[in-house]
């Protein structure tokens, strides 16, 4: 019962959020919104019992990634300039309708195989899962080869000439 | 709680960052809409994983992985719409047409 209150004022927020985010006047409104909408999406991973994942939603997404947009919006002066639409205004409309439609229609009519009593899972499993023998030791350092070659390819990019 | 509401919480989601990647102008809301769009992707990861039949991690390594992907292609991103800023002192993705 209290899970499914929750959920229901956690998917509020988040649809909520995500909405202005994008209907937002001022763009640094909608980097804002953004915040609350990555906060809401670590709140439905609590209620999924994936606590790790939660928190490393909130360091990476919220400490990072809101933070970087937050600081391009300011150094591109994007603040005066207003959120405008293009033309493709109506069809984009249509096809995320069409998307969402069909969606719903999947999740509903599918029988998903698993079982109805949902089973959590340990933080101790996730680490167990990653780095044990048979493990995703080498994934892990390729995603660190990712991130380093990111960073590396960022700072050249945005360096000034 | 079932698999279908957080199916459908993710499909939702999912469609609002869809619109918002195709209507918006300014190259940094398309990056929010992008990273909404992650995020609904996230959801359903996490939610096949808790709801399969026996209690494995495999959907949590699936978004640990998404999440640094996501990372690395803002990172990425944001720095080529600052020197896209410098270039043409706009960010209008209806402006820049220098591949035409």
């Amino acid at each position: 019962m209290g899970l499914k209150i929750a959920f229901y004022i956690l998917s509020l927020v988040l649809l909520g959020s995500a909405i202005y985010a994008i209907q937002a006047k001022s763009v640094i409104r909608s980097a804002f919104s953004l915040i609350i909408c990555f906060l809401s999406v670590a709140g439905i991973f609590i209620t999924l019992s994936a606590e790790f994942l939660a928190i490393i939603q909130v360091m990476v997404y919220i400490g990072a990634v809101a933070v970087l947009i937050i600081m391009t919006v300011m150094m591109t002066k994007q603040n005066e300039a207003g959120n405008k639409s293009n033309k493709l205004k109506i069809p984009a409309i249509i096809g995320a309708l069409c998307v969402a439609a069909l969606g719903c229609y999947t999740a509903l009519t599918s029988k998903f195989s698993g079982t109805t009593s949902p089973i959590g899972t340990e933080t101790d499993v996730l680490g167990v899962t990653l780095f044990d023998q048979s493990g995703y030791v080498l994934l892990v350092i390729i995603a660190a080869l990712i991130i380093l070659t990111a960073i590396v390819g960022a700072i050249t990019v945005a360096r000034e000439k | 709680m079932t698999l279908e509401y957080y199916i459908i919480l993710a499909f939702l989601l999912f469609a609002i960052g869809l619109y918002g990647a195709f209507s918006r102008r300014s190259a940094i809301m398309i990056f929010i809409s992008i990273e909404i769009m992650l995020n609904a992707v996230n959801i359903s990861l996490v939610a096949f994983s808790k709801f399969s039949a026996i209690a494995t991690a495999y959907g949590h390594i699936f978004t640990i992985f998404s999440m640094v992907v996501a990372a690395a292609e803002v990172t990425i991103g944001l720095a080529i719409v600052l020197a896209i800023f410098r270039h043409f002192e706009d960010i209008d993705t209806n402006d820049i047409n220098l591949l035409k």
